[in-house]
């Protein structure tokens, strides 16, 4: 009786559970990757980088900077200040071979949509648009073709909807949106679950999506008033890993991708090229380790793509992939908190590595066939904290 | 500017003022009251002693002690009781009780549980946060009135709705106050005053609420005893459950464990030095010897419990004692006795606790003369069948007891009713905006001119729109922060003035010198559901037409680097209908809660209203 009175006060009284961290069950062996906002991009005036400073552990006191480095200088300076808006959010870039720039402010806090900077003169003069949503996170959610078509990835509702502009980057036109994508065919095929990519290719969108079918690679394409998916396939020993796309781009042949692969024993990442007979080339993976983190990836020289990793013990490790047929090389060690990577125009040209610390963003140097990293701008960033509170 | 609002502080002296102010008016009236159950138990007096002189009743009546007749367990329980509300009501008259209360005291207990229950008590919060005088003053007069209730009318039914009183309020302190007493949050346990304070204050309310005839035998004491028995003993059999980190003084990564990591925050509560030295004392005994101590716990509680289920008096008595030693340790080395720090509201659970182990005891071993001589009832009803108005003016226990309940109800109400009437607005105390941003200021001069388009295209101009009292603001159709909350202010200001608002502009002036174009105003108007309010403008210019504007309203705007948004003033001026300036408020909204933009918005609607009445 007593037993029976002491379980029922027991219950009664709520058991609320152990104290500590809860338990582990169901947790996946290997996290997804994550696909980071911190990346570089190449204009016809320059190079454009964004990345974060400010107090990273505090998303109201984190802000977003726009670093520009004209075609020809080898300094930086932060254009930040033409989006006229809290940047706590995240900047997402795209450019275009004669388009002009274009910055879009992820919403944050109280703002629901993204404000949109655009300029053609490098920074000089700025001019505006918006998007009506919030753009998503995803450093390829924004991309501009040179044929004037923008395109963009925002979040509607529960999901997300691929918007179309023509010219003013005010007026958009929905495409499609997740939900659709999912519900055909090809989006079956694929196990939809979010866009995460996006371009315009012979004016023709594509879109890229995590699938979660194993091996399928969710790379979608409108043909004939119809969403296919790309017959992209990857080598029998990723067959079996869930693949999202990380970034799509154009070159001057066609496009190129990275894909983040993710299996039950490890992780890799893939980049792929469309090919002359309108198939892909996959590269080799690069694997990575267990608890390998993405901190950026982008554009190499040429038609070469990189990947920014680190590792649990904060090691970073920057490789990169100068095109079809060619495989991932690791360049030297990275400085400490390097947060993207700018390449030059051709494979001679240095790179740069972004290192961002609080208000400080130090630009490192690595000539061509050099093995050192050599410490060059320090650019102090003022950063008026507590000012989006 | 945005984001640079200070917010209001737990101590803001406005707040403070009033509610002090607030708590010496009603503390007059408080004396009144008294006053007045005085003069009419003296007229009450003198009309009895007439009587008795007169030999009206025949036989002349003895005073006698009040509590006389009244079981020594009820007793315990109604003077202990008494003292505590008592207690808990001075304790509510701190400084930080108005805005300090829900935010460090109610909101941290309530966020350990689950989710419903932080809805709950949110939604009953709500009233405190949205009238924080108010409800501040009125928790220290119906504590106080309770407590009085409880220790100056002994018995009747006077004295068992006092019982029933503390019954009620003390279930809205354990619900809202105390997120019942977190029992559904995890890490439960008896040391750190699991099932709360306010479930004992009700369980002794309930008690003293009994009829007379509940108190006349064991049985009443033998339930409370193993009641309680059955809540120690699982009291015991949680604290011993493995896993929850109370085996060990220390983790495995160095840190301390679960009671002395509680102790240890504890002993930072801002108290005499003395006590804290205690309190870090026993802090570093469990971390030292946590399982020990935890060993020593478990077996007490389950001691005591067996002790009480047993029911037999002399077990029950050690029992008794045992629980009395351990709650005074646990009270003084654990819970830290409760009530320092500020917004402490009671001396925490141990001592309700004790009392109603020692109501209980005393109900079973302490029974009335009456019922053991079984001669007399327990407490005769001396009045008879008398009526009420005759049993004032023939039985001087019944008037008193009657007086006396009746000042203390007097005083509850004194709390309440401000309360109920405060409660009955949606809307929250303009005191809050003026602590965080001040008063509006009034103006008199002509309102500077100005041509702008409107979100639509449409040409507007100030000399266009005379004939209506116009509210305008600056706002960044960019801005992340307080431009969306200040058009939220601007709505609820709107609803709040009713038919008037037809009689109103609401304006907002672009204040970003980057997104000028009416597209971006059309946006800021969709996301904030400004679009169907039909006397909303937003207006937009050229980068020129809005520098002169800023300028001729005093508005400064500004980039700020590093990717924040555009600084510029939060402001609001009213404008009469006849174009001229009537009053000027800032807007900063701090860190803005739902309360806080209710009575900015109350603030504008009433600096709208006086300018509509021409004041």
């Amino acid at each position: 009786m007593v037993v029976v009175l002491c379980a029922l006060v027991v219950i009664t009284f709520g058991w609320g559970g152990p104290i500590g961290p809860p338990a582990s069950a169901g947790t996946p062996l290997v996290a997804p990757i994550t696909t980071p906002l911190a990346t570089s991009l190449q204009s016809s005036s320059g190079t454009w980088a964004t990345l974060p400073m400010g107090h990273l552990n505090e998303p109201l006191n984190t802000f977003w900077q726009l670093f520009y480095r004209p075609t020809g200088v080898t300094t930086w300076s932060d254009k930040v200040e033409a989006t006229a808006t809290a940047t706590n959010g995240g900047l997402v870039l795209a450019a275009a071979a004669g388009q002009p720039f274009i910055a879009a402010v992820r919403p944050t806090n109280l703002l629901h949509f993204s404000p949109i900077i655009h300029t053609s003169d490098g920074g000089r003069a700025w001019a505006n648009g918006l998007l009506p949503g919030g753009l998503s996170a995803r450093p390829d959610a924004l991309s501009s073709a040179p044929t004037g078509q923008t395109l963009a990835i925002v979040d509607r509702g529960p999901g997300t909807a691929v918007l179309a502009s023509d010219g003013s980057l005010s007026t958009w036109r929905t495409l499609t949106t997740s939900a659709q994508l999912a519900s055909g065919t090809a989006g079956k095929t694929c196990g939809l679950q979010v866009l995460t990519a996006v371009v315009s290719w012979t004016n023709s969108p594509v879109v890229g999506a995590n699938c979660t079918r194993p091996g399928v690679v969710g790379m979608f394409q409108r043909r004939a008033k119809t969403w296919q998916l790309d017959p992209l396939t990857l080598p029998g020993s990723l067959a079996e890993g869930r693949v999202e796309v990380l970034s799509l781009g154009q070159t001057p042949y066609g496009l190129d991708a990275l894909l983040g692969i993710t299996e039950a024993t490890g992780s890799a990442v893939v980049a792929a090229w469309t090919t002359s007979q309108g198939g892909w080339s996959i590269s080799p993976p690069l694997a990575l380790a267990a608890h390998d983190h993405i901190v950026s990836y982008g554009s190499a020289s040429g038609v070469g793509l990189f990947s920014l990793t680190a590792s649990s013990s904060g090691a970073e490790r920057l490789a990169v992939i100068d095109g079809p047929g060619a495989t991932w090389h690791t360049l030297p060690a990275l400085p400490p908190d390097t947060a993207t990577v700018a390449f030059g125009p051709t494979s001679a040209s240095v790179i740069d590595a972004l290192a961002a610390h609080d208000t400080t963003m130090t630009v490192w140097t690595l000539a061509s066939a050099s093995s050192d990293w050599l410490k060059g701008q320090v650019l102090p960033v003022k950063i008026e904290y507590g000012s989006s509170s | 500017m945005p984001g640079m609002g200070k917010g209001l502080t737990t101590n803001d002296p406005i707040v403070v003022s009033a509610f002090h102010t607030a708590l010496i008016h009603q503390g007059l009236i408080v004396l009144l009251i008294l006053a007045v159950a005085g003069v009419t138990w003296n007229v009450v007096r003198s009309l009895h002693l007439r009587g008795m002189a007169a030999g009206a009743e025949g036989r002349p009546l003895m005073f006698r002690s009040e509590s006389a007749g009244e079981p020594q367990a009820r007793r315990v329980l109604r003077i202990g009781f008494g003292l505590i509300w008592l207690l808990d009501g001075i304790l509510q008259v701190q400084a930080s009780m108005p805005l300090g209360l829900v935010t460090q005291g109610i909101q941290p207990t309530a966020a350990a549980s689950p989710t419903w229950v932080q809805h709950l008590v949110n939604a009953g919060t709500t009233i405190w946060t949205f009238h924080p005088v108010q409800a501040a003053a009125a928790a220290v007069w119906i504590q106080v009135g309770i407590g009085l209730w409880l220790l100056f009318v002994p018995r009747g039914r006077w004295s068992r709705l006092g019982g029933l009183a503390s019954l009620g309020w003390g279930l809205m302190v354990w619900v809202f106050g105390e997120s019942f007493g977190g029992i559904f949050a995890p890490g439960l346990t008896w040391l750190f005053g699991a099932p709360g304070a306010a479930l004992f204050y009700c369980a002794a309310g309930a008690l003293i609420a009994l009829p007379d005839r509940a108190w006349a035998t064991p049985r009443l004491g033998r339930t409370v005893l193993r009641v309680m028995g059955v809540f120690f003993v699982a009291m015991a059999i949680l604290q011993a459950w493995p896993g929850r980190g109370f085996w060990s003084g220390l983790t495995r990564s160095g840190g301390v464990g679960t009671l002395a990591g509680m102790v240890q925050q504890m002993a930072q509560t801002p108290q005499p030095h003395v006590l804290s030295s205690w309190v870090a004392s026993f802090e570093r005994f469990d971390a030292a010897h946590g399982w020990g101590v935890n060993l020593f716990v478990v077996l007490a509680l389950a001691a005591i419990g067996g002790a009480f289920i047993s029911a037999q008096p002399r077990i029950a008595r050690v029992g008794v004692i045992a629980a009395a030693v351990l709650c005074l340790a646990d009270w003084v080395l654990v819970e830290d006795f409760g009530f320092f720090g500020g917004v402490g509201t009671d001396p925490n659970s141990m001592i309700p606790m004790l009392l109603v182990c020692i109501g209980g005891f005393l109900a079973m071993t302490r029974l009335p003369v009456a019922a053991s001589s079984d001669v007399v009832p327990i407490v005769t009803d001396r009045a008879g069948t008398k009526s009420w108005r005759q049993r004032l003016t023939t039985s001087p226990g019944y008037a008193a007891r009657s007086l006396a309940a009746a000042a203390a109800l007097g005083i509850v109400l004194v709390g309440a009713v401000p309360m109920a009437v405060a409660t009955a607005s949606p809307n929250a105390d303009p005191i809050l905006a003026n602590a965080i941003d001040g008063s509006p200021n009034a103006l008199h001069y002509p309102a500077p001119p100005f041509s702008l388009i409107d979100q639509h295209g449409q040409a507007v101009s100030l000399s266009g729109l005379h004939g209506k009292t116009i509210a305008l603001t600056f706002l960044d159709p960019v801005c992340t922060s307080d431009c969306p909350i200040i058009a939220q202010e601007f709505r609820q200001a709107d609803q709040m003035l009713g038919a008037e608002s037809k009689k109103v502009d609401l304006i907002a002036i672009d204040a970003n010198p980057r997104y000028l174009a009416p597209d971006y105003l059309v946006a800021f108007d969709d996301q904030e559901n400004l679009a169907t309010i039909p006397n909303w403008l937003y207006l937009t210019g050229t980068d020129k037409e809005l520098a002169r504007i800023w300028d001729a309203y005093g508005i400064l705007v500004g980039y700020a680097p590093g990717g924040a948004m555009i600084a510029h003033s939060d402001t609001a001026y009213v404008i009469s209908r006849d174009g001229d300036m009537n009053w000027v408020l800032a807007l900063d909204p701090g860190s803005p809660t739902s309360a806080t933009k209710s009575s900015f918005a109350v603030t504008l609607a009433n600096a709208i209203k006086n300018s509509l009445n021409g004041s």
